[in-house]
């Protein structure tokens, strides 16, 4: 034994000091942005010096220009005192044009890369993504990824992480869909809808009402807040607890149809001061107009995904399962012929204190 | 040649389900994902379980060639083809466990080098885990049994970390059951081979179990045990990843494991892979103790002289296999090598062995 | 004629090496004699070490009766017969009347050069030493604080008191070249397994020693594995432990000048129960007991795992405690590994030194460096506060354990364990670990696995490892210290407690 303990006290002079991460040597990347100018991928990324910095040296956001996805790093590297980690990444945005031109490049490498979070964030930015993170140097660390991550918690976001686009995008009858992020009032960072991929290309772009009906009928989390002006002119506002869905496919060879059910249950926080919830009558009223309005809301954001040919719901993924000899190209063809039928149910919780 | 070792190098029934099941759970588990899916796609889950129940019917006979009277697979060799060519094939064996325990060594080296220290050098792991092999093993056959044992018990925990990707699961994955032709299942049931093997150094150490006619119920439930982890594993990453993610994932498990994140502590995987030695310790000691035993056995070279050179020669293997493509290989040459070794040579043995062993007295054990 | 002259030169030898014994002894100015007369006129001399007996019982018990005796004294038995004290023989041997001599006896011979005399005992074994006997070093709030001192028969005495039974055997022998250390084996006999008290006599008659200076010196040569830094055999000063051991079927060795008693074969569970665990509920009792394994584990680890994940593995840390950690290192010029190794040689120097310190320095001194010494280092940001606050915390868990050559064990632990995470990270750490679970497998105290119940895995005796278990379940001795007796008492239902919902 004593043997051992000798070489391993030798192998200790002989290691050197240069494989140690130490933690505040580090240039500790929070987010990554990819654009794209004239067909050079332009990247940048933010980080933040988490110690007391001298007041006359800025911390700016380190750019760089290069043809792959992954050799802005080299760049990096160039214009900073200590290592790039990238180990605790926590966003990466793309500006619309990167997203626009496929996205193939950045994903292949990040399947590839153990040392990225599965839970970091992905988002697609209207403005660029060089603007978005210079203006997120200035909150607190790592104020984008909790961001995006409160809204998908508790606003109108479906949960996306790394690991979800990597699910969708190699997997099949499934499209990519991430958030969308912008510059609202020229100093706030906001969320605002979502982005539809088609393969990796991106398609469309959800408004944050049609996001909210794309996240209770694919998210696993169905809660959000919604309102709308029914045709009576009266504003109602509701916003979902919890709720239950089930979605079943019939004839699956011939004319396949999509049959949605939702059970919601929800809290309404405006609605016509006329009604008076305490009577049944009028919450069956009140329930109907708000069942009839999601209902056709969501048939028309259906019917606007199958005219654009993208399936970020997963039909095809759906009709995979049920069907023995389903092919992705035989979705294809049937995917414009697919028939969808919406049923609602909306359950009040709570009517307020006033009744 | 007395069969019964003395009394307190034996260890109690009990333990041999922690052997059994310690030495296959080793490296396979973290990649095996990849290499079944090939063929049979999502339906694979059915090829594992296929492979484990088969299994069993090695087992038994692994079972009945050992026991009554207690021997090991040097005596077996013996009664079947004679002194000088059962010995030869005994020297044979130990090449098939070095290579279990090369391929083992080399895979964990090789994760640990992908998903935490990049920049290491493999001599410098090969060298540390090396010495700690060494120690493990000149302890004895009980210490073995205890790294087994605390090997099983230990990480045990990791279990419930397969918790938190169930929640990310699409249960959608694992339909259309059946959806592959019975051939496809097969073949991928083959590829699936690499993670059951380690169970036949039963044969070596049988011997140093205690009560060994009660320790069929302990070995058919570690190899139970072992299948029904493994159906967990391949079942939860199914519902987690895609088939096509899964195609691009290297490392499925520990991948799946990243999701997975507390408050206080990020990056759950890390401790799983560190976990992750005190399982594959069992599964490279047990087959380099069994070399040395062939050896003392064989050839009178003391255990402690010959473990130094094995040690070297399998720290040498590992250094000169440096990329990640011959670390696939070597897997796969060794999946090969194992398939063989269990599915027709142990039968082959069976048969001749039964046929031959009426012809010895018992007195001659 | 030569038969003759051989065996009076033989005689001639005999009275000459009592003659011998005393010019050889007379060196020493404390061996004393004198001579007082008795009522015939024949005078009776004394020889003694004035050193080692008791001056009252001269006084009081032997000179009284020896000058005022009646009868009158022809021959030794005839004042053999007037000494009131019991331990008393008439010898010629010198190498008894030496080894008397130097225990406290007093030698009464007739004539100046005398072939025999009578052997009195009047030795005052307690002199110069303490005779309070607190348990000191191993304190508890509530049960008997009852500890055992230097001197040997206090100790049995004690054992003896409380342990009412004629099982309870003693078997004294005699070890050291130069000490002449009583040694006495103590086991129950008919529950301790005859096997290791055979075992341990034949260590302690093997072992040869010039001085035995305390128990523990008897513990490093007869323990199993002297290369380990695990304590092999059970050491303690408390009563009700030691009483603990014989009734599980321990064995226990008490050395004379020792308060310490050593017992085995022991586990390492052993180590970690304390008497309190005992005298509270079973609850209250195993709670405190696993807090003590959570400090263990935390006392080794804390350390290696900051100096791990600050060095390699900075992807471990939330977010939220990124912040503090950087701006808590960001002055600090070493990297963590010389941080920590600074500020855990700076505790281990505390405690050396006021364990030195009179005790008025000490109080000071103990303010001075825990407070100033760390505060100021954080400040010239030499450390940072979080590695302060993590090593002090490991420092304080390292003494959860009840016995002292244990914390001991485990202080050292931590610094192999260091090195290896700076060197291999989280790895590092992996690799000690099991290097030492690996080493704790291989130990063996007198026979006995060092870590049974938990490998070799018994069931039942897990009763009273990890946690205590209530007085019900542990009515069974534990099996692998293989008693004779497993039974130890029954369990009777209170008859007066009913189940008062069903009855009402």
């Amino acid at each position: 034994m004593m043997k051992l303990l000798k070489i391993l006290f030798v192998l200790f002079l002989i290691v050197g000091c240069s494989r140690n991460q130490i933690l505040e040597d580090l240039k500790i990347i929070e987010s990554l942005g990819y654009d794209l100018e004239e067909d050079k991928i332009k990247g940048s990324a933010s980080f933040h010096v988490h110690y007391d910095v001298p007041a006359g040296a800025p911390v700016k956001l380190l750019t760089a220009e290069s043809e792959t996805a992954n050799g802005i790093f080299t760049t990096f590297t160039q214009q900073v005192q200590h290592p790039v980690a990238i180990g605790k990444t926590r966003t990466i945005i793309m500006g619309q044009p990167f997203a626009n031109e496929g996205i193939k490049d950045l994903i292949d490498t990040l399947v590839r890369d153990p040392i990225v979070e599965s839970n970091a964030k992905m988002a697609i930015s209207k403005e660029e993504a060089a603007e978005v993170l210079n203006l997120s140097m200035k909150f607190p660390p790592y104020y984008l990824s909790d961001v995006i991550e409160q809204n998908i918690t508790y606003g109108n976001t479906p949960k996306t992480n790394v690991h979800t686009v990597l699910n969708q995008f190699y997997g099949a009858g499934q499209d990519v869909y991430l958030p969308v992020l912008t510059i609202y009032e020229s100093e706030k960072i906001m969320v605002d809808g979502l982005g539809i991929f088609k393969g990796d290309k991106l398609m469309m772009l959800l408004q944050d009402r049609e996001a909210f009906l794309f996240k209770i009928i694919k998210d696993k989390n169905i809660s959000g807040t919604y309102e709308f002006i029914s045709k009576q002119k009266e504003k109602i506002f509701l916003k979902i607890m919890y709720g239950k869905r089930k979605i079943s496919i019939k004839n699956t060879s011939q004319n396949p149809q999509v049959i949605i059910k939702l059970d919601l249950f929800a809290l309404i926080k405006d609605y016509p001061r006329s009604l008076d919830l305490s009577k049944s009558k009028d919450v069956k009223q009140l329930s109907k107009k708000i069942e009839k309005e999601l209902s056709t809301k969501i048939e028309r954001l259906l019917e606007e995904f199958k005219e654009r040919q993208v399936d970020p719901v997963g039909f095809g993924d759906l009709i995979r399962s049920e069907k023995r000899d389903w092919t992705q190209d035989s979705f294809n063809d049937q995917y414009p012929n697919l028939e969808f039928e919406i049923e609602t149910k909306v359950n009040f919780l709570q009517k307020g204190v006033e009744g | 040649m007395k069969q019964k070792n003395k009394e307190n190098y034996l260890v109690s029934t009990f333990f041999v389900f922690f052997l059994i099941h310690s030495s296959q759970t080793g490296i396979g588990l973290l990649n095996f994902q990849n290499t079944i899916i090939e063929n049979a796609g999502h339906d694979s889950w059915i090829s594992v379980i296929i492979t484990g129940l088969s299994l069993h019917i090695i087992l038994w006979m692994i079972l009945t060639m050992v026991s009554n009277p207690t021997k090991d697979l040097l005596k077996i060799h013996q009664i079947s083809f004679g002194e000088k060519i059962g010995n030869f094939l005994s020297v044979v064996v130990i090449g098939y466990f070095l290579l279990l325990a090369l391929t083992v060594f080399r895979t964990y080296i090789e994760a640990i080098q992908v998903w935490i220290f990049p920049m290491i050098k493999t001599w410098e792991l090969s060298l540390g885990l090396a010495c700690l092999i060494i120690y493990i093993i000149t302890g004895g056959f009980r210490t073995l049994t205890g790294i087994s044992f605390l090997g099983v018990v230990l990480p045990s925990i990791l279990l419930l970390t397969l918790y938190f990707p169930i929640q990310h699961a699409n249960f959608r994955n694992l339909m259309p059951v059946f959806n592959h032709s019975i051939l496809e299942i097969a073949q991928s049931s083959k590829a699936s081979f690499l993670i059951f093997i380690g169970f036949e150094s039963l044969l070596i150490y049988f011997p140093f179990i205690k009560h060994p006619s009660k320790s069929a119920k302990w070995a058919h439930g570690a190899l139970a045990f072992t299948t029904f982890i493994y159906l967990l594993v391949t079942l939860i990453t199914f519902v987690y990843f895609s088939q096509g993610q899964l195609k691009h994932t290297l490392w499925p498990t520990l991948a799946m494991i990243k999701i997975v994140e507390f408050s206080f502590i990020m990056r759950i995987e890390f401790i799983f892979i560190f976990t992750w030695l005190l399982v594959i310790l069992p599964t490279v000691c047990i087959p380099i103790w069994c070399c040395t035993r062939i050896l003392k056995k064989i050839t009178k070279i003391k255990p402690r002289k010959s473990l130094y050179p094995i040690m070297f020669f399998i720290l040498l293997c590992s250094i000169f296999i440096d990329d990640s493509l011959k670390v696939d290989a070597l897997s796969k040459f060794t999946s090969e090598v194992g398939f063989y070794f269990i599915y027709n040579y142990i039968p082959f043995l069976f048969i001749i062995y039964s046929l031959r062993k009426s012809k010895f007295k018992s007195s001659e054990y | 004629m030569g038969g003759h002259g051989s065996l009076r030169n033989f005689i001639k030898q005999k009275n000459d090496s009592i003659h011998d014994l005393f010019k050889e002894v007379s060196k020493s100015d404390d061996f004393y004699q004198f001579s007082t007369k008795s009522s015939n006129e024949l005078p009776i001399y004394f020889s003694y070490y004035k050193s080692l007996i008791d001056e009252k019982k001269i006084h009081h018990h032997l000179l009284p009766y020896i000058q005022s005796a009646e009868e009158v004294f022809t021959k030794l038995t005839d004042v053999m017969n007037a000494i009131p004290i019991e331990d008393r023989e008439i010898t010629s041997d010198p190498k008894v009347i030496i080894n008397k001599l130097t225990k406290g006896y007093i030698f009464i011979h007739l004539t100046i050069n005398p072939e025999k005399g009578i052997l009195v005992n009047l030795s005052n074994g307690t002199k110069g030493y303490r005779d309070f006997n607190n348990a000191e070093h191993e304190y508890s709030v509530i049960g008997p604080n009852v500890g055992f001192v230097e001197d040997l028969d206090t100790n049995l005495s004690l054992l003896r008191r409380h342990i009412i039974s004629k099982g309870l055997v003693f078997k004294e022998i005699t070890k050291g070249s130069l000490s002449n250390t009583r040694v006495v084996i103590g086991y129950i006999d008919g529950i301790a397994n005859p096997q290791h008290v055979q075992t341990m006599k034949q260590r302690l008659e093997d072992l040869d020693m010039d001085v035995i200076f305390d128990s523990s010196v008897l513990d490093q040569i007869i323990s199993d594995n002297t290369n380990t830094p695990f304590p092999l055999f059970m050491s303690t000063e408390r009563l009700d432990r030691t009483i603990y051991m014989l009734l599980l079927g321990q064995v226990i060795v008490i050395s004379d000048g020792s308060p310490y008693v050593i017992g085995g074969p022991t586990t390492i569970f052993n180590f970690f129960i304390s008497p309190e665990d005992y005298y509270s509920p079973w609850s209250v009792g195993s709670f405190f007991r696993l807090i003590r394994f959570i400090g263990v584990l935390f006392s080794i680890l804390a350390t290696p795992i900051y100096v791990a994940v600050l060095t390699h593995h900075y992807a471990i840390i939330p977010e939220d405690l990124l912040t503090p950690l950087i701006k808590s290192r960001a002055n600090v010029p070493f990297p963590p590994l010389l941080e920590a190794l600074f500020l855990e040689i700076t505790i281990e120097l505390l405690r050396e030194a006021g364990g030195r310190l009179p005790t008025k320095v000490g109080q000071t001194l103990g303010i001075v460096g825990g407070i100033v010494i760390g505060q100021a280092a954080v400040e010239a940001a030499l450390t940072s506060n979080i590695l302060l606050i993590i090593v002090a915390l490991a420092a304080l868990a390292s003494f959860t354990t009840p016995i002292f050559k244990m914390s001991n064990t485990i202080r050292i632990l931590r610094f192999p364990l260091i090195l290896l995470a700076a060197i291999w990270g989280g790895f590092g750490v992996t690799l000690g670990l099991t290097f030492i679970l690996c080493h704790l497998m291989r130990l063996k105290s007198l026979g006995t696995t060092y870590l049974t119940p938990l490998y070799p895995f018994r069931y039942r005796d897990l009763n009273d490892s990890f946690i205590r278990s209530s007085l019900s379940v542990t009515t069974k001795r534990f099996t692998f210290f293989r008693p004779l007796k497993l039974h130890r008492y029954n369990v009777k239902k209170h008859k007066d407690i009913e189940d008062d919902y069903n009855n009402e």
